[in-house]
């Protein structure tokens, strides 16, 4: 019964943590709900005894992927505009695309079959943590090591791409002062263009 | 009486990590006066044992000020988010063994399969307060500070994540009482894995923003760093914070690898359950006080890091050391079974 109400709480929590990410203007603040929507999923783990995911949703997630957008957001100036547009002109196609992907997740849902982890009488094996291991390290190998080879993949390339724009910056600071205040106007120019 | 049981550990733990933090306020204050050839505080009482009081006063009857230019909710959220983990983390924290009516009884408020990472992944919201705070207070040197910080303790997580692999493929779980056990039947855990203890307790100084690593405030450069707006009680929180999360992070590697509650030759003393449970408990809390000492120690004798050397330590050094000792271990583990 406890379990119940603290997991509508939290459910209910996090649909509006997450709505006020996307709706706040300030994308800082932004940010900060994110946290605070990833914090009330861990709960919501908890309240379904999934202690394993829930701690590692607040270690990964939480501690570790918006933690590095808050990192790159403090770097970024202009947060704090208030003007900054918040939706573009996509709005009908992504919301369709949005409601297609929801119907998608209720269907499979609905047709259940949560085999392999649940035992026979419907309950939680007690050793959670070694029956999730032995599933990644043998039924589950080749996901496992596909999405290793994706995060190496991604390693890589976000090094590649950051040591170019370390390159391309020295170029800019080597260049004198008017070369450089153009380089800043083309960069207001584009902005501009965008919004 | 047995469901009381938690509710007592949880008020005596609490009560033993806040009345450490003013105790630790004039231990580092004393100690460094020591180390410096100073007298450290004297004024207030009897060898300068009231100084803690005399602190906390100030800190309660000073102006509460924030400036205008702040962003007013996140500002006083921050120093809340300091001391939020610090306490949430003592929940699966075991201490000890008592035999009380009859029954052997862990002294641990939650008990939970994944002790560990609970406490890894608790203490890595500590971050959050100190971006916060960095960002709310809108000051290039607060910014700077919690800049600093964000990257040195997402760097400094991956090793200590790492450097208990080893201890957690040893012993087969990630329960702390665990592999206090394990230690008690074997040896402490930094025979078994001295270089993943090392990394261990070079990566909680980084974490609780200890020198060397305190690169998130930084005085000399960043006046105060992430708490440079921060007045009276709002910055004691941040001290309040800090204290807990070292006394946490003393508790943690005196259970991964000096043996947690075990105390040499005890157990071959033939006493009676009680007391030599609770001697091993003082044992923990000797520990636990060298650790702290340890910390203080450390601080007035080693000069802060530069931030690239920071950075090149933390990700060419103590992660490449990690993984070869996690290689290591199963190499071993393999080759003796």
């Amino acid at each position: 019964m406890g379990h119940a109400v603290a997991f509508y709480v939290f459910g209910i929590l996090a649909v509006a943590l997450a709505l006020a990410t996307i709706l706040h203007k300030n994308i800082f603040k932004s940010a900060t709900f994110m946290a605070g929507m990833l914090f009330c999923l861990a709960a919501l783990f908890i309240t379904l005894d999934a202690e394993f995911l829930a701690v590692v949703q607040v270690l990964v997630y939480i501690g570790a992927i918006t933690m590095l957008i808050v990192f790159a957001i403090m770097l970024t100036t202009r947060i704090n505009d208030e003007t900054r547009q918040k939706f573009n002109s996509q709005l009908w196609i992504s919301s369709l695309a949005t409601l297609g992907f929801l119907s998608l997740i209720i269907s499979v849902v609905l047709r259940g079959g949560w085999g392999g982890v649940v035992t026979e009488s419907g309950s939680l094996p007690p050793d959670m943590l070694g029956a999730i291991g032995t599933a990644l390290l043998s039924d589950f190998i080749l996901a496992f090591d596909v999405v290793s080879i994706l995060l190496l993949v991604a390693l890589i390339g976000a090094l590649h791409i950051a040591k170019q724009d370390d390159r391309k910056l020295y170029v800019q600071e080597s260049f004198v002062d008017d070369e450089s205040s153009a380089v800043k106007n083309h960069v207001k120019e584009t902005e501009e263009m965008h919004v | 009486m047995e469901i009381f049981y938690p509710y007592i550990f949880m008020g005596i733990l609490l009560v033993t990590w806040l009345t450490s933090v003013p105790v630790m306020v004039l231990v580092e204050r004393k100690v460094s006066g020591w180390l410096q050839y100073r007298v450290g505080p004297t004024r207030v009482g009897p060898w300068g044992l009231l100084q803690p009081i005399a602190d906390a006063l100030k800190f309660l009857s000073k102006e509460d000020v924030v400036p205008h230019h702040v962003n007013k909710w996140l500002y006083i959220f921050a120093p809340a988010l300091m001391v939020f983990p610090a306490f949430f983390v003592i929940g699966v924290i075991p201490v000890g063994i008592l035999t009380l009516g009859g029954k052997e009884i862990l002294v641990q408020i939650g008990h939970t399969n994944i002790g560990i990472l609970y406490v890894l992944a608790v203490s890595s919201l500590v971050v959050y307060s100190i971006t916060f705070s960095a960002w709310a207070s809108n000051n290039k040197y607060s910014l700077l500070g919690g800049l600093r910080s964000a990257a040195q303790m997402m760097s400094y997580e991956l090793p200590m994540g790492l450097s208990i692999l080893g201890t957690i493929m040893l012993v087969g779980s990630l329960r702390l009482e665990d592999i206090v056990n394990f230690q008690m039947n074997s040896a402490w855990g930094i025979v078994w894995q001295p270089l993943g203890a090392l990394i261990f307790i070079v990566t909680a100084f980084a974490e609780t923003n200890r020198l060397p690593f305190d690169l998130a405030e930084a005085e000399a450069e960043l006046v105060g760093g992430y708490h440079t707006e921060y007045s009276s009680m709002k910055f004691a929180m941040f001290f309040l914070g800090e204290y807990c999360n070292m006394l946490t992070a003393s508790v943690m590697i005196t259970l991964l690898f000096l043996g947690g509650w075990n105390v040499p030759f005890v157990q071959g003393m033939n006493l009676e359950p009680l007391t030599q449970q609770v001697i091993q408990i003082a044992g923990l809390a000797l520990k636990v006080v060298f650790l702290m000492f340890f910390f203080v120690w450390v601080r007035w004798t080693l000069p802060r890091f530069r931030y690239d050397q920071l950075m090149n330590f933390g990700w060419k050094t103590l992660i490449p050391l990690a993984l070869a000792n996690v290689v290591i271990t199963a190499i071993v583990m393999a080759i003796v079974s």
